[in-house]
């Protein structure tokens, strides 16, 4: 009961912050981009035999840092425009 | 059954049923247009009134019809697909019955019928002779349908023959799997409907994607009534011992419009074992054993007053599960808030994005959709899999750990 409970609280305080999103209408990506990234993936699937699944996890890994690094940088740029602050 | 001997559309329908029929047929010729219905709701068998039919002929509201006499059913327009045309005529005391000779293929009320009867030929002289004025059309009477169309669904369909699941190589996992389909019916679709069909199989409970079919721009045309449409993937998958779940959506938008609807399908948990091959299960629990009281607190062999420590602590043990264990419902519950969650992030942006970009790729990625015209095909590949699946599992380790020396001296090099 209790933990159900809590469990429950910490679901509702989850829906909340999701709660913007549900007002976003479901993500769709064209069939001509559908139809991209099989072939792309088909032509992936061809190493397959050979490509770990880490391969994916780790690409988007170095990818996502390298995104978060320039977000830093450039977020960091533009606290250093506002006048007060060096 | 969607039929029934409702004629209650005849009256409305066919309220001018004794329309003249223009045009001169007196003579040789071609015999022209007989009659012509707009049947709103469609009909798979017509009524008309007779009076004989004597050597062969029928004569019907003062008109004699000799075959071959059509009586079609078109739709959209006149000259549209003949849905039931090859039709047997059978009598009574007031009527002729036309009853087509195969499942006429019926759309729903959301096309016009025509019902059309034609003359395609007559006898010189000898079918009617112009007395009495020129012939009427005769009454007609119809069957109708008695249901509202279905919604739009799909369902999943499961291998019939479970001994499909045999094992990849002698008796070691991952097992194979193959022989699914769905089926599905879409109402109000019609030609130039465009639809993307999607099965994912998940591991269950964590419900991550093992494998996800897809098929674009799947064919999709005028639908017909209680007949949907079945589609088969026909690809053979591999999965080790485990809990699983399926589930298939499409994605589509009818003609004309411009709005994406996705409908889904109910799930369909499954359970991989080398010794039971695949079995299904309709409950959305997984197999994977939860701890209920009777798992956890062992009741006393007898009295409170023969064992009244056991009894204590037995109420107290099913007190603190009672509080702190969730039961099934509730447990339910959870993963079922949980698993909406899951949804909405992966289904709306920005997340979503990801996601659905993530699947494009892995679909033909994880099921190796290499063709035999490829010199890397599934075939040749095979044969060295003693060699590769090790070195897999192995630069697995070795890619994490370049990553991981990558990111320190990043970081170390940082200049921010």
């Amino acid at each position: 009961m209790i933990t159900y409970f809590l469990i429950l609280i910490l679901s509702y305080i989850i829906g909340a912050f999701l709660l913007p999103l549900q007002a976003f209408s479901d993500v769709n990506l064209s069939n001509d981009l559908i139809n991209a990234l099989n072939q792309a993936g088909q032509y992936l699937g061809y190493l397959n035999f050979i490509l770990p699944p880490s391969f994916y996890a780790v690409f988007g890994f170095v990818l996502g840092f390298e995104v978060f690094i320039v977000l830093f940088k450039i977020i960091n740029w533009l606290i250093r425009k506002i006048p007060t602050i060096n | 059954m969607f039929l029934n001997t409702n004629k209650s559309f005849a009256d409305t329908l066919f309220a001018s049923s004794t329309n003249t029929i223009s045009g001169g047929q007196n003579g040789c010729g071609t015999f022209p247009l007989l009659g012509q219905y707009d049947v709103v709701t469609p009909s798979v068998t017509a009524v008309l009134s007779k009076i004989s039919f004597p050597n062969g002929q029928t004569k019907v509201a003062g008109i004699y019809w000799y075959p071959p006499t059509n009586f079609e059913i078109r739709e959209g327009s006149p000259t549209g697909d003949i849905i039931a045309s090859d039709m047997t005529m059978n009598t009574d005391d007031d009527s002729l019955f036309f009853t087509p000779n195969s499942s006429p293929v019926i759309l729903y009320a959301s096309h016009t019928y025509y019902f059309i009867v034609t003359a395609p030929s007559y006898s010189c002289g000898a079918w009617w002779n112009g007395a009495g004025g020129y012939p009427s059309v005769p009454e007609i009477d119809l069957y109708t349908f008695d249901s509202a169309p279905p919604s739009a669904y799909i369902n999943i369909i499961k291998p019939q023959n479970e001994t499909v699941i045999t094992n990849q190589a002698s008796t070691t996992p991952p097992y194979r799997f193959e022989f699914w389909g769905v089926d599905y019916f879409l109402p109000d679709a019609a030609t130039g409907t465009t639809a993307t069909l999607f099965l994912d199989y998940s591991s269950f409970p964590d419900d991550k994607i093992k494998y996800q079919e897809q098929f674009i721009n799947l064919p999709i045309d005028d639908y017909i009534i209680s007949t949907s449409t079945q589609f088969y993937f026909g690809k053979t998958y591999f999965l080790p011992n485990g809990d699983y779940k399926a589930k298939a959506y499409m994605q589509y938008q009818l003609a004309g419009t411009t709005t994406q609807t996705i409908i889904y399908s109910d799930d369909v948990f499954f359970t991989i074992s080398e010794a039971g091959g695949i079995s299904y299960s309709t409950s959305t629990t997984s197999t994977i054993p939860i701890p209920n009281f009777e798992d956890i607190c062992t009741a006393p062999q007898g009295g409170f007053l023969d064992y009244p420590t056991q009894n204590i602590n037995y109420a107290l043990c099913k007190a603190f599960s009672y509080l702190f264990i969730p039961n099934q419902e509730q447990q339910q519950n959870i993963q079922n808030r949980f698993s909406s969650f899951q949804d909405i992030i992966k289904s709306k942006p920005p997340l979503g994005y990801f996601y659905k970009i993530k699947d494009a790729l892995n679909q033909n990625i994880t099921t190796g959709n290499a063709t035999t015209t490829q010199i890397l095909n599934t075939s040749t590949t095979q044969a060295f899999s003693a060699v590769f699946s090790p070195l897999k599992t192995g630069l697995n380790w070795v890619l994490w750990l370049a990553a991981g020396s990558w990111v320190f001296i990043k970081i170390k090099n940082l200049n921010i």
